[in-house]
């Protein structure tokens, strides 16, 4: 008998909640643009904040309700952006999908160590307090505050430096705002890039003597560059290869053949192991052609008598 | 309270005070053949460099003017000729630009000065009107460590009355023993300096001069009382032994019993706090006109031969003073300038002396005692210690999550980075360096607040 007043009372108290919860979910109703709750489901649910807005929430509920021209969630993949456009209607310009690279090649194998840090691991506090413990004041630091701030697993700390998947890397930005050194940007995502892989804007020397690996502004890489991409930016002492410009020759990468402050991935570092051979190929026959000049000049005898021989 | 001794309420530390140099007078070290002058030894806008190179320069000429209200102009330490104005490796651990100069060994100076005695008389009869002109003139900057330009403490807007000044001659800092050798060996100079600076805020109305030592230098309060029962007004305080004293607002909560609010500089509760070796070349500058060229540098730590304290001109390379005491120990590990609790590491000697060097600490791999960090345990030793009532461990837990807004209701701001946290953290956290990054993120934050703020009032008014 107990157990059926009890099941009574609250079955009772239940219909009443329930009825009162209608009530209240019908009079106070919020209509939402439910375009907007479709749009979001589509974004890649990151929430990185790489478009400027809080979340990919956020970033739908501004695309569908107010879109400003340039507006757009720099992660999503071709597919998704067409999904979207569906979505909504309308065609959505494609995104140009970029990656993040290094400008620094300061493994420690590469540049002197001159002191031995103690503090918080952390790029942006050991930047705070001096130079680094790497002999270039220029050189990432490798505590890795891009790698803790990568929402994407794209970066790891190997040998002091931070290296970029560039699969996994969406190009959001967020380890470019972090880094203090500012030796991250990004590049388009094509097949392959190449870039100068130093940041140091100290004279040539200085470089030499920090790092075997540095950019002395030589000027060599401008001069071979077919497409004028890569300039030295005068009391900078640093070269720069202009990405839009850029059409993966690789040329420069061979020509830098002393320092190697050029450097390629992807498909390009098969053209320029080409290039290199095509060059070494080159100088070994002009070698050997100097050689048997200067054989000639020193012994005319000894090459007549060759002639008469054959 | 040991003793009835005065100190300050909040916080604080007690550390080992290793004044291994102190019985160790003054020594004048030679000039060295070049100097490297930073153009920004001070708090403030960078002076501008009015030499160049191969201009011939003697010693008291400005060769960078001060650039900005809360500036200081820097003058030549040696008279010779510019060989160069380029970035150099300065004690803040980056570079800078510097002007070197090649010292000609002639030592002519740039205007005639005169070499009065301190005495009551003098100061009595001196016209204090172009004091703080003269002070601004001979480039001179808070000598403890922080280098505030000393003219612009000296002028306070005109609203604010100061019947209060005090001297600081505390030197808390464990290792550092410059401040107590000049007060045991220039006393009288430095009390009359005390004396000036009464005569130019007493025209306001009466003014008190205190003297703030801490009872581990004897000696040094017996030489400054001697001085001070010559003037009137002035008091020497023989304050107990804590850490940190000689940050300004414990320094004023000790003597008198006021306290600073937040944000607010000494002058609100009507004091000014100035260093000690500061109060003497403020004397010879205005007395003098003696120009400021040279300070007294500790050079200390197990990690040198000979602890000694040295009367150094500006732009001396540290490289050179510590060979002067001997070289460095085969077991030195670690460099710092200025003080144990406050200094900063450096990776390099090959820096200037500059006006804000009070030490050269060369510590031993056992002194250095460099723990690796473990987690914090939450024992909340360092809420105990902070002098300005701040919750440390906390505001490391929010800065390690990143909830940089968070920091604002910590009151980070108001954080002197005196490091007893550090000192007393069970878990050896870098707490300090911890909070130097959250204060720069908070000032980034507030900054983009006020740009908001006065962007929306400007909408508004459209």
């Amino acid at each position: 008998m107990e157990i059926i007043m009890s099941v009574l009372v609250m079955g009772l108290i239940a219909i009443v909640l329930a009825v009162a919860l209608i009530i209240s979910s019908k009079k106070f109703h919020v209509p939402e643009n439910p375009l907007i709750e479709k749009v979001a489901s589509l974004l890649p649910q990151a929430n990185c904040g790489a478009c400027g807005f809080p979340g990919c929430a956020g970033f739908a509920k501004a695309f569908v309700e107010e879109p400003v021209p340039g507006m757009r969630c720099p992660v999503a993949s071709a597919e998704v952006l067409k999904a979207i456009g569906e979505v909504l209607g309308t065609a959505i310009g494609e995104n140009k999908p970029m990656r993040a690279v290094l400008h620094c090649n300061g493994k420690h194998s590469n540049v002197q160590t001159v002191s031995e840090y103690i503090g918080v691991r952390s790029c942006a506090a050991a930047n705070m307090l001096y130079t680094g413990d790497k002999a270039c004041m220029y050189s990432c630091i490798g505590y890795g505050d891009c790698a803790k701030v990568c929402l994407f697993g794209a970066i790891t700390m190997e040998d002091g430096i931070a290296v970029f998947d560039a699969e996994k890397c969406t190009g959001c930005g967020l380890c470019v705002k972090e880094c203090p050194r500012k030796v991250i940007s990004l590049v388009q995502k094509r097949i392959s890039n190449v870039r100068v892989t130093c940041s140091s804007h100290d004279k040539g020397p200085v470089v030499r003597k920090n790092c075997k690996v540095g950019c002395i502004a030589c000027g060599k890489c401008v001069k071979v560059c077919p497409k004028e991409a890569i300039t030295v930016a005068p009391g900078s002492n640093l070269a720069r290869i202009d990405d839009a410009k850029c059409i993966l020759c690789g040329k420069c990468v061979a020509e830098c053949d002393i320092m190697h402050a050029i450097t390629a991935d992807g498909r390009v570092v098969k053209a320029v192991e080409i290039i290199i051979k095509k060059k070494q190929q080159e100088k070994e026959e002009k070698q050997k052609a100097a050689a048997m000049a200067a054989g000639a000049a020193n012994n005319p005898a000894a090459s007549d008598t060759k002639e008469v021989k054959s | 309270m040991a003793f009835g001794l005065k100190t300050f309420s909040r916080g604080g530390i007690h550390v080992d005070d290793r004044k291994y140099s102190h019985e160790s007078a003054i020594e004048k070290i030679p000039a060295p053949k070049t100097v490297v002058i930073p153009i920004s030894q001070h708090i403030g806008a960078p002076a501008k460099a009015v030499v160049t190179k191969d201009q011939a320069v003697k010693i008291g000429q400005i060769i960078a003017e001060k650039s900005g209200f809360i500036s200081a102009n820097v003058l030549s330490p040696v008279s010779g000729v510019v060989k160069a104005v380029e970035a150099r490796m300065t004690p803040t651990g980056f570079k800078q630009d510097c002007i070197v100069i090649e010292n000609d060994m002639k030592d002519e100076y740039f205007e005639a000065f005169t070499a009065v005695a301190p005495s009551a008389e003098v100061i009595e009869k001196l016209d204090v009107s172009g004091a703080v002109k003269a002070v601004e003139k001979a480039g001179i900057v808070g000598m403890g460590g922080a280098a505030f330009p000393t003219s612009v403490k000296l002028s306070p807007p005109p609203d604010v009355k100061i019947d209060t000044v005090i001297l600081n001659g505390v030197e808390c800092e464990p290792y550092l023993t410059a401040d107590a050798r000049i007060m045991i060996e220039d006393a009288e100079k430095i009390v009359a300096g005390l004396a000036l600076i009464m005569k130019i805020f007493s025209k306001n109305g009466p003014v008190k001069g205190y003297i703030g030592i801490e009872a581990n230098k004897p000696d040094s309060i017996q030489k400054m009382s001697e001085a001070a029962s010559k003037y009137k007004d002035i008091e020497v305080v023989s304050l107990a032994l804590k850490y940190p004293q000689g940050g300004e607002k414990q320094l004023i909560n000790a003597i008198v019993g006021r306290d600073v609010p937040s944000g607010k500089l000494p002058s609100a509760v009507g004091c000014v706090v100035q260093n000690v070796a500061t109060a003497a070349s403020i004397y010879d500058a205005a007395v003098n006109n003696r120009p400021l060229i040279e300070r007294v540098v500790t050079v200390t730590g197990m990690g040198v031969k000979k602890q000694k304290n040295l009367l150094v001109r500006f732009g001396t390379m540290f490289t050179e003073l510590i060979d002067y005491c001997g070289g460095v120990t085969d077991d030195a590990a670690m460099l710092i300038c200025g003080g144990p609790m406050m200094g900063k590491a450096l990776q390099t000697s090959e820096v200037p002396v500059t006006k804000a060097v009070s030490g050269i600490l060369v510590l031993t791999q056992n002194e250095a005692n460099l723990y690796e960090e473990a987690p914090c345990i939450r024992c909340g030793r360092c809420v105990d210690v902070c002098p300005m009532g701040l919750q440390p461990g906390m505001i490391n837990k929010v800065i390690d999550a990143g909830d940089y807004d968070k920091l604002e209701e910590l009151s980070l701001l108001d954080c002197i980075e005196c490091g007893s946290c550090n000192y007393i953290c069970a878990g050896h956290e870098r707490l300090v360096q911890k909070i130097k990054i959250g204060k720069v993120k908070l000032q980034e934050i507030l900054k983009a607040r006020k740009e908001k703020e006065a962007q929306l009032k400007k909408e508004d008014k459209k």
